[in-house]
């Protein structure tokens, strides 16, 4: 369990990266979506002991992150793979693994194989295991970031961006591979991509300027679009800016638009089913909308 | 502690490996090697001019000496009245050729040592500044790895290294002196590499791998490297400064002096030389101590 | 800079013996050391986005060259005109003869190699180590190697060589870091060196 309670980070006096931030995670896959900036990177810097809080508490399977021996402690239980990764170019793919496993308190030599065994397997690549990391392409330093977080069997993996520099097929795979350790373990992913958290995710938060605008289930935040969303078939013109633009496809008759708001009638909109993407821009929205000068208040479902 | 004892042992480990891929130190005992063969080579024109000194023995108040002429290669003795010269009693006890050859080794030695003080520095300064270059320092900061185990992981693993290529270069290069000069004095010429050029070059490297901690790149590492050449060339002067002093050859008018035996002058030049680089020793370990204080208040930014 | 000459107005032995001149000895290093850490492929931030710019990497790296020289010839002219002052034997036309060839053949010398390994500590190592050899071995290599090391020495004693050779010697050096300069530029012109594609997956 991940309890944190009002938890805030100003970095150097002025920028105010979380503010007061409670969320409760539990077993399972948790999304975190936000636009660039609303702090989910740095909550997880500070879940993944990286960063201390401003004020605040935060707790990992009971392991308080104020405290340099919480964080050691928590660090034994977790499995992260940063935004940007990096790593060594002159060691090979087993020999990092080795090396990071290691440092992880993986202390048997057997159990360490096994694992580097399993973990190459699990993203796939086995057959350039023994090259060095600087001739990999940037999809598979990605699978060598995923295998590393795996290392060490963790409790909680934080994964920022996971999937990016994987292909289509590659994106499913570690879904489906993510989904299958959360029965037993806390999983937090952060993406931009809506698909891999509404294909995953059990729960998720909304977070913007630093706060949490939404946390529920993903259901809920597509509830949350409903009677909002719209289709304009054969648009002629482009809606205006009363409505937000979803997507817009080329046909051959026309243009099909995606739209949030109430149109007009002359658009002839034919109302739709929300999706989880829906979801997420109607709530950036209703939150941009709220007063801009004073704290929005969290849509809790 | 035994995780703390398997992470020390795996950084130590890899992070040799890596050196080595990345030839740093390799470069170094290269630079080092043919810095000593060159300057041996230079210093081979004066031998071809100057007049040897074959050997020495008492008779009563007359010292023989028996001495090589350079352009001939013949041996001619002379009579030296004791009672006017002071000549030292050892140069008797001694196979004078093989005690002067090891000690025209040892010329180039000193030399040749602050060449490599002065490679150490800029080459092995981008040892921690780039994990951070490879973006891997994130990565290990959420590992439950203690600072002052990174510390010492880094440091211990470019010691071992060094060793090994200086031990390396102390071997090839005795076996070109002795093939060249003749025999060496193989006891005083270990002791030499063990007690002046290994120690003066780890605690030179010391320096070089702890001081650039807080640098962000490569390239800021190797400016600190910069920087710290001249403490590389001081350390340097003053054990060669001790060990010049010191030399058995210096002619003593001490009677005390003219008496001792040529172990126990050896025996002094290395103590005396030992005791010269000790006060870097302690400084070292403050500069460490900073470096982890620094690490640490990082971290709890 | 100013620390060497009060140990050169002392009339330091080693110092007098080869023919100090601390604009020269000082002043090259310095460019040298400042060509290295100019461009060096492994550690030039962003080097896919320079090089998938429009503007060649020729020209950056000349602009950046252009300051190089520039500020060193600053300082190696205030240095001229400081120790001119100090030792009126040498003049500052002297001084700045003096410097000006070992500064082209060390920067050449510093760029080129950190373009070849790709390293600017490389670059800079062998900067300090070949000057550090001129500066203290080179008046040995004259006594040796006369034949050819008058060609090569960065700075002669000027009592040793006659003018001719003093001339071809500068011409030698210059020559060699221009040489070494143009071989830098050359290089850089085919971005696949710069990025060690050979290392890298397609």
């Amino acid at each position: 369990m991940i309890e944190i309670h009002n938890l805030s980070k100003t970095y150097n006096r002025r920028v105010k990266a979380l503010d007061g931030i409670s969320l409760t995670i539990g077993t399972g896959m948790f999304g975190l979506v936000g636009p660039n900036g609303a702090g989910k990177t740095t909550l997880m810097r500070i879940l993944a002991g990286l960063i201390r809080a401003s004020s605040g508490d935060a707790r990992v399977f009971g392991c308080d992150l104020a405290t340099w021996e919480g964080r050691q402690n928590a660090k034994r239980m977790l499995g992260y793979l940063p935004q940007e990764l990096g790593l060594y170019p002159n060691l090979n793919a087993y020999e990092f693994l080795d090396y990071m496993a290691i440092l992880k308190g993986v202390v048997d030599k057997a159990e360490r194989r096994r694992q580097i065994a399993t973990v190459i397997e699990t993203v796939r690549l086995t057959d350039v295991a023994k090259r060095r990391l600087k001739t990999y392409s940037g999809g598979m330093k990605r699978r060598i970031g995923i295998a590393q977080a795996l290392l060490g069997n963790p409790r909680l993996l934080i994964v920022d961006e996971p999937t990016s520099g994987l292909d289509p097929e590659e994106r499913v795979r570690f879904r489906n591979l993510l989904s299958d350790m959360a029965t037993e373990r806390t999983i937090i992913l952060s993406t931009h991509i809506v698909e891999d958290i509404s294909y995953s995710c059990s729960a998720l938060a909304v977070m913007q300027q630093g706060r949490v605008v939404f946390q529920g289930a993903p259901s809920e935040l597509v509830r949350v679009a409903r009677g909002h969303v719209w289709v304009i078939n054969n648009g002629i013109e482009r809606p205006d800016d009363s409505l937000t633009l979803v997507s817009s496809l080329q046909l051959a008759d026309g243009v099909k638009y995606r739209v949030l708001g109430a149109p007009a009638a002359h658009y002839h909109a034919q109302p739709a089913d929300p999706t989880l993407e829906d979801g997420y821009m109607w709530l950036m929205n209703e939150v941009r909308a709220s007063s801009p000068s004073s704290p929005a208040e969290a849509i809790m479902a | 502690m035994n995780t703390t004892l398997s992470q020390f042992g795996g950084m130590i480990r890899y992070e040799m490996l890596m050196q080595f891929r990345r030839r740093a130190i390799i470069v170094l005992c290269v630079f080092f090697l043919v810095g000593a063969l060159g300057l041996t080579t230079l210093i081979d024109s004066q031998r071809s001019v100057v007049n040897r000194i074959a050997s020495v023995r008492f008779d009563g108040d007359t010292t023989i000496i028996t001495t090589i002429d350079a352009r001939t290669q013949e041996e001619y003795e002379q009579h030296v009245d004791n009672t006017q010269n002071f000549i030292p009693r050892w140069y008797a006890e001694v196979d004078f050729l093989v005690v002067q050859s090891t000690f025209e080794a040892f010329n180039v030695l000193a030399p040749s040592l602050m060449i490599l003080l002065i490679a150490i520095m800029p080459m092995l300064s981008e040892t921690i500044p780039l994990d951070r270059q490879f973006k891997v320092r994130e990565l290990l900061d959420t590992m439950p790895l203690p600072r002052v185990t990174y510390l010492l992981g880094k440091l211990v693993s470019v010691w071992i290294g060094l060793m090994i290529g200086i031990v390396v270069v102390g071997v090839l290069y005795g076996i070109y002196v002795a093939s060249r000069y003749g025999a060496l004095d193989m006891w005083t010429y270990v002791r030499y590499w063990l007690f002046l050029m290994l120690p003066c070059s780890l605690i030179g490297a010391g320096y070089a791998v702890i001081v650039p901690t807080f640098a962000q790149s490569r390239r800021g590492g190797v400016l600190v490297g910069l920087f710290l050449i001249p403490l590389g060339v001081y350390i340097a002067i003053t054990v060669i400064a001790g060990t010049y002093i010191n030399n058995v050859f210096f002619n003593r008018n001490n009677v005390g002096e003219l008496n001792l035996g040529y172990q126990d002058l050896v025996a002094r030049m290395f103590s005396d030389t030992f005791t010269a680089f000790v006060p870097f020793i302690p400084l070292l370990l403050i500069v460490g101590i900073v470096m982890w204080a620094f690490l640490r208040f990082r971290a709890a930014r | 800079m100013v620390f060497l000459a009060l140990m050169a107005q002392a009339r330091d032995p080693v110092a007098m013996s080869i023919g100090f001149s601390a604009v020269a000895g000082v002043g090259s290093l310095v460019a040298g050391v400042q060509a290295a850490l100019m461009f060096a492929p492994a550690d030039e931030p962003a080097l896919e986005l320079l090089l998938a710019s429009p503007r060649p990497a020729a020209y950056l790296l000349l602009e950046r060259l252009i300051i190089v020289v520039g500020l060193n010839t600053l300082v190696a002219v205030l240095g001229a005109v400081f120790f001119t002052r100090l030792f009126p034997t040498d003049t500052f036309v002297d001084q700045l003869v003096r410097w000006f060839a070992p500064m082209i053949a060390m920067t050449g010398l510093g760029m080129w190699i950190s373009i070849i390994t790709r390293r600017s500590n490389y670059g800079m190592l062998i900067v300090i180590l070949f000057s550090g050899a001129m500066l203290f071995g080179g008046a040995y290599v004259l006594i040796e190697l006369f034949e050819l090391g008058w060609l090569i020495v960065m700075y002669p004693p000027l009592d040793v060589l006659t003018p001719d050779h003093y001339l071809i010697n500068r011409v030698f050096l210059t020559a060699f870091g221009l040489v070494l300069i143009a071989l830098t530029f050359w290089h850089i012109r085919e971005p696949e060196h710069l990025i060690g594609a050979a290392h890298t997956a397609v």
